[in-house]
């Protein structure tokens, strides 16, 4: 494995990725419904569930595109650069 | 019919049925299967699928004819005006004396090579597996980097983008720009696509450009890019010209998109979607939380009604009463029973002396009837002896002594049975005589 050039490749892996936190929620709410749960753990659950809504909806709505690119740099490794204008920042891009 | 006609020396009279029939055969045994090249005009695709149109080069035309079964083979659309080779037989149609040029195959001119290259080399990687359906990956339904393989100036980049930021605003998306088309852009294309595997970090690749001539799209069909594609770690998605062209490069990605658009959108989730399925979930979230309470309480009022909760409800509704009954007595009891007593013990007091006195008076009332009775007890069986019991006159007192008694004092003698009135005439002094 080359060693990874780009540092800040994965920002997100901290917190659950949208697919992770849309599994779990799916979980819960089947849990919930199918209602074999005590009453301490479905206010739990529920909690946990409503946060996950928050995170799910907050990661579909932030608008932070990037456009990147990749070019092989010294000694021919991967490395990324701000992509040229007309890519990045395109007003077309946004409407 | 003139006579002289009839002495005419013999005529061979022939029919247009015959001639047609003779033109036929010389045509059709005689000329082989042959390669034609010419421009198409006059081009109608038949309902039933057949194809008729013209072949004609700058002094002559033909007519040509691909029946359904050849024409649903064609790997591109012919169209007027189009310079095409044509491999097929003449034939003739008898009843308008009409020959046509009966096509097997056809292609865009200069192509014929070329395709004949291209589909050896489709049956060469075919045979090693590279467009098997076994080999067909997945890629990652929310994929948080989407690598882009295609040039940095086409109409393509710049549809993937925008489709893609429409759909999910934060989605991140890395170029390795390459030409796509000309000299030595098949080595770039595959170039690119071994740089994003050895960075690594895209979830996704779509591999592309727009549409174009067959020529212009060629390099998706060149063996490096190709293999570049099978042999990527990173699933591909080909996105090359339109929705007819399919090149090589699409057999061997994992998905093969019709248009770049069409790429961003089958790789790129729409975020407008997932969050009417998020707010969906939030909705069945809360109405399953709010359901199983209700069903709780439900539960607990079922429970609640029945006899068996009831009664001990009711006892114990009961005993809570009386709790607050005994509470309240007690509170108000401990008061009156204080008044109570402090008068009772006042009401002794007043009544205490006449009471005594009355129970002294009645003992002692009884205890003289009881002594009397004794005494008479006791005096009647001394009498029933023979004795008498010396009375005054009037009961009042017994008489013990004659000195007590004067001549004619007036007495009563009690015997055991009855009495006797009698009068003293003397008394007499002295002992007790003889008696």
């Amino acid at each position: 494995m080359p060693p990874k050039s780009n540092a800040k490749s994965d920002p997100e892996s901290a917190a659950p990725s949208f697919e992770a936190a849309l599994t779990r929620l799916e979980e819960i709410v089947n849990r919930l419904e199918r209602g074999d749960i005590t009453l301490d753990e479905s206010l739990a659950v529920f909690r946990e569930g409503s946060d996950l809504v928050k995170q799910c909806l907050a990661r579909l709505t932030q608008a932070e595109a990037t456009v990147l690119e990749l070019i092989a740099g010294e000694g021919g490794l991967p490395a990324t650069t701000p992509a040229r204008p007309g890519l990045e920042g395109d007003d077309d891009a946004l409407v | 019919m003139s006579p002289m006609e009839a002495f005419s020396f013999e005529r061979r009279i022939t029919t247009p049925s015959e001639i047609n029939r003779r033109v036929k055969q010389l045509i059709e045994g005689e000329i082989d299967e042959l390669w034609v090249r010419g421009e198409i005009s006059n081009f109608t695709r038949a309902a039933s699928g057949h194809l008729y149109f013209s072949l004609k080069d700058s002094t002559a035309q033909i007519r040509g004819v691909m029946w359904k079964g050849n024409a649903q083979r064609l790997r591109f659309q012919p169209a007027d005006g189009v310079e095409v080779e044509i491999r097929g037989k003449l034939s003739v149609y008898e009843p308008r004396g009409e020959y046509q040029l009966n096509a097997a195959e056809m292609s865009p001119a200069g192509l014929g090579a070329l395709y004949m290259a291209l589909e050896a080399l489709k049956r060469k990687l075919a045979a090693e597996g590279l467009f098997d359906q076994g080999r067909k990956r997945q890629f990652p339904a929310f994929p948080i980097v989407v690598g882009l393989v295609t040039s940095p100036g086409g109409a393509a980049v710049r549809d993937l983008i925008r489709v893609a930021r429409r759909r999910w605003p934060s989605v991140r998306l890395v170029l390795a720009p390459t030409r796509v088309q000309g000299e030595g852009s098949a080595v770039e294309i595959a170039a690119a696509i071994e740089l994003m595997n050895r960075w690594g970090q895209a979830d996704v690749l779509i591999i592309g450009r727009g549409g174009g001539s067959m020529e212009d799209l060629w390099a998706f069909n060149e063996e490096i890019v190709v293999r570049a594609i099978a042999g990527s770690r990173i699933p591909t998605v080909s996105a090359v010209g339109h929705e007819v062209d399919v090149t090589l490069s699409d057999l061997a990605a994992d998905v093969r998109a019709a248009t770049p658009s069409n790429a961003a959108e089958l790789v790129v989730p729409d975020a407008r979607e997932w969050s009417e399925r998020i707010e969906r979930l939030n909705r069945q979230l809360n109405r399953a939380v709010v359901d199983g309470l209700t069903i709780r309480r439900r539960r607990i009022e079922s429970i609640t009604a029945t006899h068996g909760f009831k009664r001990p409800r009711d006892f114990l509704t009961q005993e809570a009463q009386r709790v607050d009954d005994l509470a309240r007595r007690l509170a108000l009891g401990t008061e009156r029973r204080l008044i109570d007593a402090r008068r009772r013990a006042s009401d002794l007091d007043r009544r205490r002396q006449p009471a005594l006195r009355n129970l002294l008076t009645r003992s002692r009332a009884r205890l003289d009837r009881l002594s009397a009775q004794l005494g008479s007890l006791d005096s009647t069986a001394v009498l029933s002896r023979g004795y008498a019991l010396v009375l005054r006159a009037d009961g009042s007192s017994v008489v013990t002594t004659a000195g007590d008694l004067r001549p004619e004092d007036r007495l009563m003698l009690q015997f055991a049975l009855d009495r006797a009135a009698v009068r003293v005439e003397s008394t007499i002094p002295g002992g007790p005589g003889d008696i």
